[in-house]
């Protein structure tokens, strides 16, 4: 089931097109990968989608309801939860009180104690429960910036390079929980570079490049479109890899 | 129609346009170029008029020669050294910092000209060419004017040139754009923030020098001309803070809306009149701000704030314990005019507490504490009163009902809610300039001119002191007992909410409002809850404050005070505005270091008190860049010391990279490189024909 | 990193052939550099020989942009030497180095929007030409932008305001070109025809450090490529022998 629709979003900078008519659903239960090349668009078509910033044009579909003109927390409130790809971390709280400040917000009637123990044992963080989070190193950072996101119990999760800051073995682990996410039926929009690992855990991939969809597809697919080896390494028609 | 008048104000209107344009063109220079807003430019326009009259006046020099030395040199250095020594470490402070500093060097400022220039005696700034005029159409206009005209408009010519045609003036609008590239293009942006400072103060001198002589009544007044100079600001908010072309048009709009409003009568209103008609460019500066398009949500800043740790329920409980014990103890030993400062300062101390969760933990700015405070005063006046009318009449339910302090809160509460609504969602800067403008209207429209607290020493200015039943508190010191209670208990609140969910929704809505908001907190009603409750416990502050001497005046709840919002700041970012036993330690500085003053002055025979001020700006200005206080420095030190541990473990964390170390030894190169080394290096390369490190291809 | 273990590194560049023998402009011992408490070079050892045109590839958040911006002076190295000319520049200024002759492209534009193309040029007179000569040079390369004197660079469009970024090496005629993705944001024959300028520019005797994403337009100009991984130079060669490893650092890969 879609339950994060973007439907032909365009936005521009001051003239400058940094989204063209963007198409893009995430599946409850799925991880949805995002990739493409640097300046892409990524960001922006997630700022848009938690309403940070705003569309030209198109609409952005949540749970079957349309969000478009709604702010930034009441789309949180319906269950919209991301990270950054700058960290965005509380870093004079603990990474406990990080938890907290999500798990408050909610009206489920969960006890956020509770709730920030739980998440603090699932991503792995509770070494560093009571640790002030901006003297953490980043990839862990980024580990309380998903452990904050899943307290306010989210129904779509939108990742921004969740995986930098991470070495091998951590890249692995993170990758186990993002399937494990999903198997409980979270939706997961994943914007990452290590491409590998998009490979592994998505089972659609879009590719935005020029702000725009070029590719989409399982990793397949992907793997074998030549526009998306375009967009990657340049023109093949110039790759003779002969100096000047 | 009286074309005329309409022509005679025109004029006076356009001449003081012509000086706000001039003071503010200085503000939006110093502005885009460093990026560092100067609170003290008026401060510094005051300061420069003063050392005008000091050489013009006093030694009797020329004018001509006056004007050289004062806007040629002592202005332009003071502005390039405040820049050396204060702005350019800041350029990676969080905005709080450098509002911190640059207010406190408004209070040290203004401190230093009473020091130089006691207020004791009348000074008289003598115009140019006085008596001097010419009639055009039936209008006598002055020569000052003429010249007043005259100085902004070969400004703004001087300023369009300079940006559009000078390498520097390019170099410092590309500064706007991107600091970085301006160096990667071999500019030195260093050194255009200097050059900024000192063309800001030297245009700030002379419109503080052209206000002080001309007919404007102003005069060598250090406060209403640092006032004055301040109006500027809302012409520099019309261009926001970046245009010239449109921080002239708003400069032409506040004169000619001041001097018709001044010239036509609208109403019979004396009031009106008298206290409105004054503060007319701050309620322009006001409604500027509130146009302002609403910023987008920022995101976190790279912040090494130090931890303070928050002590828990029953520690607080155990210290607020031991501040009431340490109360009783010193109402016993200490009595007279010594008690009520100890009594006024932690009063003051109560107020200072109320901006620990607005500024300690939310990271917003509030230069209106005080008018909060007088808020509070005026409630508990009316409410806990016999029932004398005066003003606004009274509600008198009883001489000191408790119910008075609740009021207090309540209503001061209030006012702090209906001021965030507009004014919330402006950032930083803004909200800042806004609860200063508010202060300053305020002060003027409210608390002066007698409506609220009487004029001179009447009755009208009574504030009662809570009453309980069967525990008096008409005794100084049981009244001084009363106020640690009161100080313990808000603090163990303060605490207490800084433990709990709010408390850390504050902290995180300062380290990142855009992350606040994408897990559903709405950053804005945040903002009002704690703009509106640090309002509220101002006020309670400020009710107990007036109890002290049972009596108030509109001065001690201006923006300049004594005590004064802006002092209340200053000092309460000294004290530590993170911790609670900062704003206790604050508000006996503001209280107790001119009392110190005065005593070392009777001994020495001169008078001191000035000196107190001038400290406290640099108090502000040393410590303003540790958010975490003077109470956290000392207490880690202490704690360093007696757990025999290293300093400041946050200072090891970032360490410059041992360049000397490195160096290697057969090359004598300190840091810079220097053009003769520029030709070694050529001809060691032999580049001269090829490119050439630098130019030597080009020619 | 001692001289000697540097030597080796040129030594697995050895395949290089092209590669000119020449003395490095510019040189990278054993950089680290970090953003506060994220290290992001971790012993970054890397030779720009006199007049060469050398690729820097690799990932995003491999450290590239990094390794500029610590030879620009834009960041402290916290350890190692950068070495310009055969001379240690550690702690010297961006601005400095700017006028010392290391001319800096940075990522996204390298000019100011709100300045006019003819301001922007006036900028580039720091080593003391004169605004006339620079804009002699800049329009016989461009002549493009000589219509558009008077207009804002940030009305631009993406390539052109590239070629503006680039006219000031032309004009300055610095000793080392520093280029940050020149090709983000472009299509890809803008980008093409601006690397021929590029290779136009280090003809002239100018050495060029390039770090682009897009891999294969970028080596089409380079004498060598060298691949960052994890904050480190994970690979130094020719072009050709690059290209076999780029789809392994860019993709992951898989990818033919």
């Amino acid at each position: 089931m879609a339950v994060l629709e973007v439907d032909d979003v365009s936005v521009t900078f001051g003239g400058l097109a940094a989204l063209i008519g963007v198409d893009v659903v995430a599946e409850a239960g799925a991880v949805t990968g995002l990739i493409g090349p640097n300046g892409a668009g990524k960001t922006t078509l997630f700022n848009v989608i938690c309403g940070l910033q705003r569309a030209k044009r198109g609409h952005v579909v949540l749970d079957g309801r349309d969000v478009t003109g709604a702010r930034t927390f009441n789309r949180a409130r319906r269950g919209l939860a991301r990270t950054f790809q700058r960290l965005e971390v509380f870093g004079s709280l603990t990474t406990r009180e990080n938890l907290l400040v999500a798990a408050e917000m909610q009206r489920n009637g969960r006890d956020p104690h509770a709730v920030a123990q739980e998440i603090l044992s699932e991503v792995g963080l509770t070494e560093y429960a009571d640790v002030h989070v901006d003297s953490i190193p980043t990839g862990l950072a980024r580990l309380v910036e998903l452990g904050r996101a899943l307290a306010t119990d989210p129904k779509v999760l939108l990742l921004d390079e969740p995986s930098s800051g991470l070495d091998e073995a951590e890249t692995d682990a993170f990758g186990e929980l993002l399937l494990r996410l999903a198997e409980r039926g979270l939706a997961v929009l994943l914007v990452e570079h290590d491409v590998e690992l998009v490979m592994r855990v998505c089972s659609q991939i879009y590719v935005l490049d020029f702000g725009e969809i070029i590719a989409s597809g399982s990793p397949d697919e992907i793997r074998r479109s030549a526009a998306v080896q375009t967009a990657y390494l340049g023109s093949p028609l110039s790759a003779n890899g002969s100096g000047r | 129609m009286d074309w005329n008048k309409l022509l005679e104000l025109t004029i006076y209107g356009v001449a003081l346009a012509s000086i706000y344009a001039i003071a503010a063109s200085g503000l939006v220079v110093t502005y885009t170029t460093s990026g560092i807003f100067n609170f003290a430019h008026g401060a510094i326009g005051m300061l420069m008029a003063f050392a005008y009259w000091q050489v013009r006046v006093e030694w009797g020099w020329p004018t001509w020669l006056s004007l050289l030395v004062i806007l040629g040199f002592v202005a332009p250095l003071t502005g390039a050294a405040i820049e050396r020594v204060l702005i350019r470490n800041l350029r990676a402070a969080p905005l709080a910092v450098t509002l911190v500093v640059t207010a406190a060097l408004m209070v040290g400022l203004m401190g230093l000209a009473t020091v130089l220039w006691a207020p004791n005696r009348s000074r008289l700034l003598p115009g140019f060419y006085t008596g001097k005029t010419v009639t055009i159409a039936n209008t006598i206009v002055t020569y000052q004017q003429l010249i007043t005209i005259g100085l902004a408009v070969l400004l703004a010519i001087g300023l369009r040139s300079l940006f559009l045609w000078t390498r520097t003036g390019i170099a410092m609008r590309a500064v706007v754009d991107s600091r970085d590239l301006v160096a990667l293009n071999g500019g030195r942006p260093v050194m255009l923030s200097t050059l900024s400072w000192a063309l800001g103060a030297m245009l700030a001198g002379l419109a503080g020098i052209l206000l002080a002589s001309g007919p404007t009544g102003i005069g060598l007044a250090i406060e209403a001309l640092t006032l004055v100079v301040i109006n500027a600001y809302a012409a520099a908010l019309f261009g926001r803070l970046r245009s010239i072309a449109f921080t002239f048009v708003g400069a032409l709009v506040i004169g000619l809306v001041q001097q018709y409003s001044v010239g036509y009568n609208l109403t019979d209103n004396a009031f009106f009149n008298t206290q409105v008609v004054p503060v007319v460019p701050y309620l322009m500066l006001f409604v500027a701000l509130l146009l302002l398009p609403e910023g987008r949500l920022r995101g976190a800043q790279l912040v090494h704030a130090i931890k303070i740790r928050v002590p828990s329920l029953r520690t607080s409980i155990f210290w607020g314990g031991v501040l009431v014990l340490a109360g009783w103890v010193i109402s016993e030993l200490v009595t007279g005019t010594n008690l009520t400062a100890v009594s006024k300062g932690v009063a003051i101390g109560i107020i200072m507490l109320s901006l620990v969760p607005l500024t300690g933990y939310a990271g917003q700015i509030s230069l209106c504490q005080m008018t909060f405070a007088g808020v509070g005063a005026f409630a508990m006046s009316r409410i806990a009163s016999s029932g004398t009318t005066v003003g606004f009449g009274s509600l008198g339910i009883g001489n000191g009902n408790p119910l008075g302090l609740l009021a207090a809160f309540v209503l001061a509460a209030a006012v702090g809610a209906l001021i965030a609504l507009p004014a919330i969602r402006l950032q930083g800067l803004y909200l800042a300039l806004a609860t200063m403008a508010f202060a300053v209207i305020m002060s003027s429209a409210f608390f002066e001119g007698g409506a609220i607290f009487g004029a001179g020493s009447t009755d009208a200015g009574a504030v009662q002191r809570p009453h309980f039943g069967f525990v008096s508190l008409n005794s100084n010191a049981a009244y001084l007992v009363f106020l640690t209670f009161v100080f313990g208990l808000v603090a163990v609140g303060v605490l207490a909410l800084r433990r709990g969910p709010f408390g850390r929704r504050l902290l995180a809505l300062r380290d990142s409002p855009a992350a606040v908001a994408t897990l559903g907190g709405s950053p804005t009603r945040t903002k009002l809850l704690v703009f509106s409750l640090s309002a509220g416990l101002a006020g309670l502050g400020g009710a107990l404050y007036g109890g002290v001497d049972r009596n108030v005046t509109a001065g001690q709840f201006s923006l300049f005070g004594p005590p004064g919002s802006l002092s209340v700041f200053v000092l309460a970012v000294v004290g530590g505005v993170a911790t609670v036993s900062g704003p206790l330690l604050g508000g006996q500085l503001l209280m107790m270091t001119p009392v110190f003053f005065t005593w070392l002055g009777t001994k020495l025979k001169t008078d001191l008190t000035p000196y107190a001020q001038v400290l406290f700006g640099l108090a502000g200005i040393g410590l303003g860049r540790n958010p975490g206080g003077a109470v956290a420095e000392i207490s880690t030190r202490f704690r360093a010391l007696v757990m025999d541990r290293t300093v400041h473990e946050s200072e090891s964390e970032t360490h410059d990279p041992p360049i000397e170390g490195l160096l290697r030894r057969d090359v004598p190169l300190g840091a810079p490189i220097t053009p003769s080394q520029l030709q070694e290096l050529d001809a060691l390369l032999d580049l001269e024909e090829v490119s050439g490190i630098g130019r030597a291809g080009s020619r | 990193m001692t001289p000697s273990e540097l030597d080796l590194v040129t030594a697995e560049s050895e395949p290089a052939a092209s590669a000119p023998e020449r003395e490095p402009i510019l040189e990278l011992r054993a950089v680290r550099a970090a953003y506060g408490r994220i290290e992001v070079l971790r012993g970054v050892d890397l030779a720009v020989p006199e007049g060469s045109v050398v690729a820097l590839l690799g990932r995003n958040g491999a450290g590239k942009t990094t390794t500029l911006n610590v030879i620009s002076g834009q960041l402290p190295a916290s350890h190692g030497s950068v070495m310009l000319a055969g001379r240690r520049v550690n702690g010297a200024s961006a601005d400095q180095l700017a006028r010392l002759g290391v001319c800096t492209v940075p990522e996204g534009r390298g000019v100011f929007p709100n300045l006019t193309v003819h301001e922007n040029l006036r900028l580039f007179t720091y080593c003391g030409i004169t605004v006339d000569e620079v804009e002699a040079a800049t329009f016989a390369r461009f002549p493009k932008l000589e219509p558009r004197r008077r207009q804002l660079a940030g009305t631009l469009s993406g390539g052109e305001q590239q070629m503006l970024a680039l006219a000031r090496a032309l004009a300055t005629r610095p000793a080392v070109l520093l280029l940050d993705e020149l090709s983000m944001g472009l299509a890809p024959i803008v980008v093409e025809e601006l690397y021929a300028q590029v290779a136009k520019i280090a003809t002239e005797g100018i050495s060029v450090l390039v770090v682009e994403q897009f891999a294969r337009t970028v080596l089409a100009v380079a004498d060598l490529a060298a691949v960052m991984h994890h904050g480190t130079i994970h690979h130094v060669g020719t072009p050709g022998a690059v290209m076999d490893q780029l789809s392994d650092a860019y993709l992951g890969g898989g990818l033919s």
